[in-house]
């Protein structure tokens, strides 16, 4: 009866709605976007060090070289992004119990995505995709799906962590 | 933040003194990050305000993710709750 006035009254005059949920509560989480950014920094670490073995560069090994920097600094942002999201949204009390070293863990994946941004380092990239993969793991693990290593089918040919669906 | 809330509640909010908030509450805020959001007060601080929380653990964006809530964001303390049609349908058929 009082729910059916506040509808009525609702309905005419609005009132002020609050969320419970905060964000569009669409649970689709994956971190194999964090894990295909960093395995394009290592690709682009790779054809940077390519570019470097040449004794004279042209105008358009100029133009690549730009473009490699520029996407390698993109992609290393995407992996901290894509990786704050999963942390931030879907990691939740019985998450953080299960596994206590993800925020440890998460921290850092953002300080070797800084250094792969500040350096031209096949190491610092090989070292967040492992941290990546880490991450992946232990995300899988929460919700009860095993994970299998294998070397991705293409360039940089590196070991990742998938989920065995 | 089911149980106690389910999309479609009515709430009625009350002004509340800062010293007065304590854990446990349910409170309406307005925050920059997420806007009018009803959640759980579950720490208080003198200084640094409120910590929130859902109810529906699994389902609400975290404590961490929410931070420290300043006093001046809260709207005001749940003192009164509608039940809508959506609650008394979905508690009737657990």
């Amino acid at each position: 009866m009082l729910n059916s006035l506040l509808t009525t009254l609702h309905r005419r005059t609005p009132l002020t709605t609050a969320s419970a949920h905060c964000d569009i509560p669409c649970k689709i989480y994956d971190p194999i976007s964090a894990q295909l950014a960093a395995l394009s920094v290592i690709r682009f670490v790779d054809l940077l060090n390519e570019l470097s073995e040449k004794e004279n560069l042209s105008f358009a090994d100029h133009a690549q070289f730009s473009r490699l920097i520029s996407e390698k600094e993109t992609h290393a942002e995407k992996v901290k992004h894509e990786v704050r999201v999963i942390w931030g949204d879907y990691f939740k009390a019985p998450q953080f119990e299960k596994y206590p070293d993800t925020n440890e863990l998460v921290h850092n994946i953002m300080l070797t995505g800084s250094a792969c941004k500040q350096h031209v380092s096949r190491d610092k990239a090989e070292a967040l995709l492992t941290l990546v993969n880490e991450f992946a793991e232990s995300f899988w693990a929460t919700k009860g799906v095993e994970t299998k290593t294998a070397t991705c089918p293409y360039p940089p040919a590196e070991q990742v962590v998938y989920p065995k669906l | 933040m089911q149980p106690m809330l389910f999309a479609g509640d009515f709430i009625l909010t009350c002004k509340w003194p800062k010293a007065w908030l304590q854990i446990g509450h349910v409170v309406v805020v307005n925050s920059d990050k997420y806007g009018v959001i009803v959640k759980r007060i579950t720490k208080v601080c003198s200084i640094k305000g409120v910590m929130l929380q859902g109810d529906n653990a699994l389902e609400s964006v975290s404590t961490l993710a929410m931070g420290w809530i300043k006093p001046s964001d809260i709207i005001g303390k749940v003192i009164f709750t509608s039940p809508s049609r959506n609650q008394k349908l979905l508690t009737k058929n657990r």
